[in-house]
């Protein structure tokens, strides 16, 4: 594929508020290639979030261009190549899991593109629930779920579109560890489900599912990801790209492993240097 | 009928025999004159020999309220809309409603007939006026009260803002109506019926103005009593939507 999943070039973001500018993110350049998973972590306030709202075009950039796979944001978001999963579960409290998870698949009809035009083919909702581990939840309300399940859910909602791009803003920040640590797994089981860039290129479309992943949790980014980008303090730049090599599929036990801890090691100096201190 | 329906009627029920019964020993005990206080008996003799008469008349107010709240909901939906659409034009009907708020819509009465004469359009009108500023001020509440989250999800993929309107906002924005419709049932009610004092001829407001000017205190107290009774009909429909639409709503959270 010539153009990169996300290309970002000279990105900047001011937040205007009466006299008060406050600058989100400066200068921010990045090639994340098709199929890779990258983390995004640094101090809080840093514009993660508002790099990940960028990219989806839910906010417009003061400089700069984004590309994802050589379109728009507004194209992509209009072609249905985001799947956004926002830091609280966010459903639709009227509509049961099944009604949740098919929601976007409701909306805005015209716009989505067909499986052999780029996108991944959208899954059974059927199966994605039984994926997440909700059989026989279908027909349950939002209120009726604990927060796991509900986060469950809006993952299953995410990948439900067969959307390219995965865009994931703290989605596991609220739960306890232990639900935590089994929703990470379960977002690399279903990742990892994809063909990689290497794979098959007959099915899926071909294509590999891209992930951007923000978190404020070192462990979280070095376990989940492929390369981990550390922005500084308020206005968020790019001050590390880490590459991070840990084989797959990622186990558990692989957070005990040197590899692990010197790679966690790497990313807690680069924090601590973009948090100036 | 169930045991937890019994639970649920079986109090309230109680308290107002207890009530209406110390009301009755009272005035016969003490012989208060009908002029100033009549007994529930009389009160209920009242209502009995004429249930006709009584049903005439609350129909004709009832349809009044119910027209008028009817147009006040319709108005306050558009306005809210409008109102969400862009802060500029929120600031500019949110005060416009106060100000109708504050406007003591029942005294306008008079006025509205020479306006509009003797038909119903006055009491409708006042109806609608006086129930529109708590209806818009919850729809736009309501409209309001979507999480940040739940709209990128839906913007994420290029929903129109029809589509979050009606997908997502109006949704939201029904428990905040429910909660203004249970205030609106009484002020509709009252709205209208006095707005009958006024140049009508027909309604429960006319019946006791009527039944002033003969001093027939017990019809004036058993006109109140049936509005009373419609409020509660009102009521009861509204409490029955609201388990239909919002069925989804924590129990907890239910009124």
């Amino acid at each position: 594929m010539a153009e990169g999943a996300i290309v970002l070039r000279g990105v900047a973001k001011t937040f205007r508020r009466r006299s008060e500018h406050t600058a989100a993110l400066t200068a921010i350049d990045l090639d994340i290639p098709e199929g890779q998973f990258v983390a995004v972590i640094g101090p809080s306030g840093c514009g993660k979030s508002t790099l990940l709202r960028v990219i989806a075009g839910l906010l417009t950039p003061d400089a700069g261009t984004v590309s994802i796979a050589g379109l728009s944001s507004l194209e992509a978001r209009r072609t249905k190549w985001f799947g956004l999963v926002p830091q609280t579960p966010a459903l639709l409290p009227w509509r049961d899991v099944r009604g949740n998870i098919g929601l976007l698949g409701e909306l805005n009809r015209h716009g989505g593109r067909a499986p052999g035009d780029g996108h991944l083919i959208p899954v059974d909702v059927d199966t994605l629930i039984a994926t997440v581990g909700l059989h026989g939840f279908e027909s349950a309300l939002p209120h009726e779920l604990s927060g796991g399940m509900q986060q469950r859910v809006a993952l299953a909602r995410a990948f439900a579109l067969g959307a390219p791009v995965l865009l994931m803003d703290e989605p596991f920040a609220s739960l306890d560890e232990l639900t935590r640590e089994e929703m990470r797994f379960l977002l690399l089981s279903i990742w990892e489900k994809r063909p990689r860039p290497a794979a098959d290129p007959s099915t899926d479309g071909g294509r590999a599912r891209t992930v951007l992943f923000v978190t404020h949790s070192l462990e979280e980014a070095v376990l989940l990801a492929d390369r981990v980008l550390v922005l500084s303090a308020r206005p968020g730049r790019i001050i590390a790209d880490l590459a991070i090599d840990l084989p797959r599929p990622r186990v558990a036990a692989q957070a005990d492993t040197d590899e692990f801890v010197r790679h966690t090691r790497e990313v807690r100096a680069a924090l601590r240097l973009g948090a100036g201190q | 009928m169930t045991g937890r329906a019994l639970r649920t009627i079986l109090p309230p029920l109680v308290a107002f025999t207890v009530l209406l019964g110390a009301w009755e020993l009272l005035v016969r005990a003490f012989g208060i004159a009908k002029l100033i206080l009549p007994a529930p008996s009389a009160i209920a003799t009242a209502i009995t020999s004429d249930w006709g008469g009584w049903y005439r008349a609350a129909m004709v107010t009832g349809k009044e309220a119910l027209c008028g709240f009817i147009i006040a909901l319709a108005v306050a939906l558009v306005l809210a809309v409008v109102a969400t659409s862009t802060p500029a034009l929120e600031r500019a009907v949110l005060p416009v409603v106060t100000v109708v708020q504050l406007i003591p819509v029942v005294a306008l009465a008079p006025a509205l007939v020479i306006g509009l004469g003797f038909g119903p359009a006055p009491r409708i009108l006042v109806a609608a006026l006086i129930t529109f500023a708590p209806l818009t001020v919850n729809a736009v509440v309501g409209l309001q009260s979507v999480e940040p989250d739940m709209a990128e999800v839906l913007r994420s993929v290029h929903a129109s803002r029809r589509e979050i309107l009606l997908r997502l906002r109006l949704p939201m924005a029904l428990p905040y109506l429910a909660a203004a419709a249970r205030v609106c049932v009484g002020l509709a009610l009252i709205g209208a019926m006095v707005a009958e004092w006024q140049g009508s001829s027909e309604g429960l407001g006319y019946t006791f103005t009527r039944a002033q000017r003969s001093l027939a205190t017990e019809r004036m107290w058993a006109a109140v009593f049936v509005l009373a009774f419609m409020g509660v009909v009102g009521l009861t429909a509204i409490g029955l939507l609201e388990r239909r639409l919002l069925r989804w709503r924590p129990t907890r959270l239910r009124t």
